[in-house]
């Protein structure tokens, strides 16, 4: 351990593989996949399938009123974060326990949508029905609203913000957390990201971006042809080290660093050149050499260009250690949750330091040559991981590698 | 349809009972506002309910003060179209 990296003590999720996160791991690691049939959702398109979250009972969490200013995406986040803070034991009777300074307590979410499914509404009611939209459809649906409804569940009163980065929006934010407890501005960062993904006009317009898989996601694999959508929200409860000691809290995994980098480049087309500087970037800024990584959770889409990219970028990073290292797409499980991906793709990757197991690729074929990497095909893998590296690649070029070490590093 | 402004005033107020958090509170008109307990966001949903039922377009500020339940539910009607009041 450096006295820059801080510790991860809660973890939250709302996804279609499970919304605690001991029936997420169990499920990421079974090999299971949850993608199934969205045809109800939207028809006439090229697509059929998508990992929609079908069992998220929202009345169970929140009352009537509160979920009148609440958008599917804000109470995805909520729900999550209760888990991680409950996790971290920062929680008495629902609000930060005493201890906590509640100025020195950061919430950053990240969303690459915002709330669609109230700004669709809304604008079905104005187009088809010459009804004005809801009044409190702005509230609702801007980026903020899940960590602004997380804040005010816990009476944090620090650092509150949202950030959008399309699919590394997560990541973003969990970066954005370790650096304000680095900089010594908060003692506690409640960070993530949260999507929600299955309603008809967003379906629609990814159908006609042509990235969207015809039948499955087979990252890394021969036959893939393109991403699968999915859902959620992912929480993580960052600390200052040393912070869960003093207060007997147990510490699951460390966030050693991160880095970015932007390609500057094409708008949809991957950059591997970009990708590799990001994850060089997380390596310098945790204080590691490559030979210390042994599994890379992938951002792993199942697009043909962006595997092939990703792969490349790997080898050109950890070339001389691609034997040691294990590499997976947790996407090829739950599709991609777009600003939410990168905080569950962080809740895997720590599952994998805590129990030894690599989550696998589900639904590979056979391996591509144009992807030089171990995608752990099909079954989760015993290896014993210190340091992991989690990526997350974003539409516009914006690159965020995160590198988790286990607790005992 | 045109209503009298005792049925408008009930139906206002059965606004304002409808996004209470206590719905059990009695108040009347002459109830101060405060004693209500509505927020912010209650106030925009009134609003709105208004608007809705009515045709009305309400211009009014959401932080808008009121002493009592009385003034905001005549401030209210009195953005109701003519049309719609019986009385007018």
């Amino acid at each position: 351990m450096t006295p820059n990296w801080v510790e991860v003590t809660g973890r939250g999720v709302v996804s279609s593989a499970g919304l605690t996160v001991p029936e997420f791991t169990q499920t990421i690691l079974s090999g299971q996949c949850l993608i199934g049939d969205i045809s109800d959702i939207a028809a006439d398109i090229r697509f059929t399938k998508g990992a929609a979250i079908r069992n998220f009972d929202a009345a169970a969490h929140f009352d009537e009123k509160t979920l009148g200013v609440l958008d599917r995406f804000s109470q995805f986040a909520a729900v999550a974060a209760r888990g991680a803070l409950a996790e971290a034991g920062l929680l008495e009777g629902g609000l930060l326990e005493a201890g906590t300074d509640r100025e020195r307590i950061a919430v950053i979410v990240g969303t690459a949508n915002g709330g669609g499914d109230i700004l669709m509404e809304g604008y079905g009611r104005l187009y088809k029905e010459d009804r004005k939209p809801r009044p409190l459809t702005i509230p609702m649906s801007m980026a903020s609203a899940p960590a602004s409804r997380i804040a005010k569940e816990l009476g944090a009163r620090g650092p509150v913000f949202g950030v959008s980065s399309a699919c590394a929006s997560s990541n973003h934010a969990i970066i954005t957390g370790m650096m304000l407890i680095r900089a010594g501005l908060i003692d506690v960062a409640v960070v993530g990201g949260t999507d929600s993904c299955f309603y008809e006009s967003y379906l629609k317009v990814w159908d006609v971006l042509r990235a969207v898989s015809s039948e499955t996601c087979r990252p890394f694999s021969t036959g893939r042809k393109g991403l699968i959508i999915g859902e959620g929200a992912g929480i993580l409860v960052l600390e200052r080290a040393g912070r869960a000691a003093a207060r007997g809290a147990k510490v699951i995994a460390r966030l050693a660093g991160g880095g970015m980098s932007s390609d500057a480049g094409d708008l949809i087309a991957p950059d591997s050149s970009g990708m590799a500087r990001a994850m060089r970037a997380a390596l310098v800024d945790a204080g590691l050499e490559p030979d210390a990584i042994g599994y890379i959770n992938a951002h792993g889409t199942g697009t043909v260009a962006n595997d092939r990219a990703e792969s490349s970028a790997i080898n050109d990073v950890f070339g001389g250690n691609r034997d040691k290292i294990s590499v997976s797409s947790t996407k090829s499980i739950i599709g991609h949750a777009m600003g939410a991906s990168g905080a569950l793709e962080a809740v895997a990757t720590l599952a994998a330091l805590e129990t030894g197991m690599i989550p696998p690729t589900v639904n590979f074929i056979s391996a591509d040559p144009d992807c030089d990497v171990d995608a752990t095909p099909n079954e989760a893998r015993k290896r014993a991981v210190d340091v992991a590296v989690s990526n997350s690649f974003a539409f516009g070029g914006l690159n965020v590698s995160l590198a988790f070490a286990r607790s005992d590093r | 349809m045109s209503n009298t402004h005792e049925e408008l005033t009930k139906s206002v107020m059965g606004f304002i009972r409808s996004e209470m958090q206590d719905k059990t509170v009695e108040f009347t008109m002459d109830t101060p506002l405060e004693g209500v307990k509505i927020d912010s966001i209650d106030v925009i949903h009134v609003i709105f309910k208004v608007e809705e039922e009515y045709g009305a377009t309400v211009d009014m500020a959401p932080d808008a003060k009121f002493a009592t339940v009385g003034d905001f539910v005549n401030a209210l009607i009195a953005f109701i179209p003519a049309d719609k009041k019986a009385d007018a």
